[in-house]
């Protein structure tokens, strides 16, 4: 029984990874008209990508450093960009997960004609949302880099555990992105319900002030959070200089392959239902 | 059992069933899926009903039917998009479905970045892809709008450009719902062409059609769909016959109020002379009636003399369903006169032609006059009969077809 389930586990994470290969092509495709499509008919174009991180570091450092004089309180000698940098660090990697999680619901009703009338892998539709938002976040991530590099002189080898930060959140994001795009189908409510919840999210997560700031006995509660243990693990690789909380990532990356496991069963055993809804 | 090894079938369906559940209010969907089958909140519709079918390689199929009789709903769960509720589908190689035109376009997109993602969506690669650009901006002969965005298009250059799509992908086995009526005649030639190029290629060919000539000339095979189930299968000609009755059938069920009603009111005259009765083709009611082209089309009417008439003038009228005149006659206009008859006779008269119009539906008017300083209407009857007519070739154009020998000299 046990190791029945354990085969087909597997098997479904082969399948799943299969996926993006078998269909890199239209995967690409895809994603490339999301990215350019959001830049379609303006003068700048992607010119954007670049401009958004580099205003919103202006803003926040004028915001929170100059009017607000807030600190991010971990030593003594912070520079003026070092509070945006460091809320920079922890924004983007939650946009990747807030971006395609608030997306999910509507991605199949938007794509009704790709359910009834072609033969299409629906279930690609999560990944190219989540895919286009990592191209956008990867760009604003290498700018604020860059700034920490010149402003800070934090950036270090460190910088290699980036990916180890980024894999478990790609695997929470796309399972609850394929979770929550089969329910939106059948529940349309679901997509009103999201976008309060990844707000409320947003403040739950350590993201405008550092994890430490968090008071001893609400601790275990944002610990439970896997995007607190990402952000953590982000900041320790970009602009800490330090290796990541490895056994707190380590159980968020098994949860997350859980997550991503059970959201790909999900979809794909309720997919078969979607064109008699719709 | 051993001829069926040697062509082995391209698409197979055992018992397939489809059966959709209908809700009143989408409260009763939810309120379903909370009692988990203890309460029922639908009613079933069933869509399709016990279909079993062997499509063998190569051969190309028509499907017929009504609208709502199951067509739409077979082709898509052969092509995968739906499940049937019951029963199996097998389908051998890979499946290019024309399900809709230009589903899967997006119209803020040119045409070009639409073909790059259909194909991808084909499962072709992009180099494939880059590769059939030429032929398919060929076939599609759109000119510039190739590289314009799709919301510029007509549909006729949308079906155009996603017929060369699909074709282009070359599948073993093709599936198409009514794409081809849409598209002007030299298109339509194009389509024929690339169905013949697919046909002697060995390819399966599944398409639904409302055109009974199409299926006759094209196909290899028909099936009729009746109410989701298959009322007939096999040759074409027989299974054209079998729709025909059914139009026929259904047509006596809901239009026949609608024409009588139609006829009382459009029927006018003086009633000195009076049409009894009429008949086309020995047919007395007045819709469903389809003509085959060449055939001896004979339209009789039995007509009561009220009061002396010397100089009787019999006719009719023959237009489309937009009352653009087609044809007409009488015999006045065709210079003969018609025997003199007392008051209270009874005569017979009878007209007659060849079918020699283009596949459409057209209506029949009838009436009589006499010839008194002038012409004056007696009896008219708009609208007697309605009638469909057959083409001999797949490829209509224009309103009559002439019949014209074309031959080198």
């Amino acid at each position: 029984m046990k190791s029945n389930v354990a085969s087909r586990l597997t098997i479904a994470f082969f399948k799943s990874v299969s996926l993006f290969w078998s269909f890199r092509d239209l995967i690409r495709q895809l994603v490339l008209r999301d990215v350019t499509g959001r830049y379609k008919g303006s003068y700048l174009g992607l010119l954007w990508s670049f401009l958004n991180p580099l205003f919103m570091l202006v803003i926040y450092t004028f915001v929170f450093s100059v009017v607000m004089k807030a600190r991010w309180g971990l030593h003594e000698h912070e520079g003026h960009f070092e509070y945006a940098i460091t809320l920079l660090c922890g924004l983007i990697p939650f946009n990747i997960f807030a971006e395609s999680v608030s997306r999910a619901p509507g991605l199949v009703l938007a794509h009704a004609n790709y359910v009834k009338r072609v033969v299409f892998p629906l279930e690609i539709l999560p990944a190219v949302v989540l895919f286009s938002s990592l191209i956008q976040s990867a760009i604003s991530l290498a700018i604020v880099v860059t700034f920490a590099w010149l402003f800070l002189g934090v950036v270090s080898w460190t910088i290699i555990f980036l990916p180890l930060a980024i894999l478990p959140l790609l695997a929470l994001s796309l399972g609850i992105g394929w979770f929550l795009a089969a329910l939106g189908v059948f529940i349309r409510d679901i997509g009103h319900t999201v976008s309060i919840m990844t707000q409320a999210l947003f403040f739950m997560t350590p993201i405008l002030y550092p994890a430490s700031a968090i008071p001893q006995q609400f601790r275990p509660v944002f610990e439970l959070n896997p995007l607190s243990a990402i952000i953590e693990a982000v900041r320790c690789a970009l602009i800490w200089e330090k290796s990541p909380p490895w056994l707190w990532l380590g159980i968020v990356a098994a949860l997350s392959i859980a997550v991503y496991l059970a959201g790909y069963y999900w979809f794909m055993r309720s997919k078969p239902a979607f064109a008699d809804i719709l | 059992m051993a001829f069926l090894a040697e062509s082995e079938p391209a698409v197979i369906l055992d018992k397939v069933q489809k059966v959709y559940r209908l809700y009143e209010t989408p409260i009763h969907r939810l309120k379903q899926a909370l009692w988990r089958g203890r309460r029922n909140y639908f009613r079933d519709f069933t869509a399709l009903s016990d279909i079993t079918l062997r499509v063998k390689t190569g051969t190309t199929l028509g499907i017929i039917g009504l609208n709502g009789s199951g067509k739409s709903t077979l082709l898509q769960i052969i092509a995968g998009v739906l499940q049937p509720t019951v029963g199996a589908v097998r389908v051998k190689g890979r499946l290019t479905a024309l399900l809709e035109l230009g589903a899967g376009f997006n119209s803020e997109y040119t045409g070009r970045e639409n073909v790059l993602v259909n194909g991808a969506i084909l499962g072709l690669m992009r180099y494939d892809v880059d590769r059939l650009i030429p032929q398919i901006m060929d076939f599609a002969g759109i000119g510039e709008f190739f590289d314009q965005p799709l919301k510029t298009y007509s549909s006729g250059m949308i079906v155009r450009l996603a017929f060369a799509v699909a074709t282009s992908v070359n599948p073993e086995v093709l599936l198409i719902d009514e794409a081809l009526a849409v598209g002007d005649a030299p298109f339509q030639m194009k389509c024929f062409q690339r169905f013949r190029e697919f046909q002697d290629a060995g390819k399966t060919i599944i398409f639904v059609s409302h055109d009974i000539g199409a299926v006759q000339q094209l196909c290899d095979q028909g099936l009729l769909l009746d109410h989701g189930r298959i009322m007939a299968f096999g040759d074409p000609k027989e299974v054209s016959q079998e729709y025909t009755k059914i139009v026929r059938l259904s047509s006596k069920e809901m239009n026949i109020k609608v024409s009588e009603a139609g006829k009382r009111v459009m029927r006018m005259g003086t009633k000195e002379m009076e049409i009894l009765g009429s008949s086309l083709n020995g047919s007395e009611n007045g819709d469903g009636i389809t003509l085959n082209y060449g055939e001896k089309v004979c339209l009789s009417m039995k007509v009561k003399f009220n009061r002396e008439i010397d100089r009787p003038i019999v006719g009719c009228l023959v237009k489309m369903m937009n009352r653009f005149e087609v044809a007409g006659a009488n015999n006045f206009y065709e210079g003969h006169a018609l025997r003199p008859h007392k008051g209270g006779e009874v005569a017979d008269y009878e007209i007659s032609f060849p079918m020699l119009l283009s596949p459409n539906t057209y209506y029949l008017s009838l009436g009589v006059a006499y010839e008194d300083d002038g012409i004056v209407r007696a009896d008219y009857i708009e609208c007697a009969f309605i009638f469909r007519s057959l083409s001999r070739r797949p490829i209509p154009c224009g309103i009559v077809d002439l019949d014209m020998e074309i031959k080198e000299i």
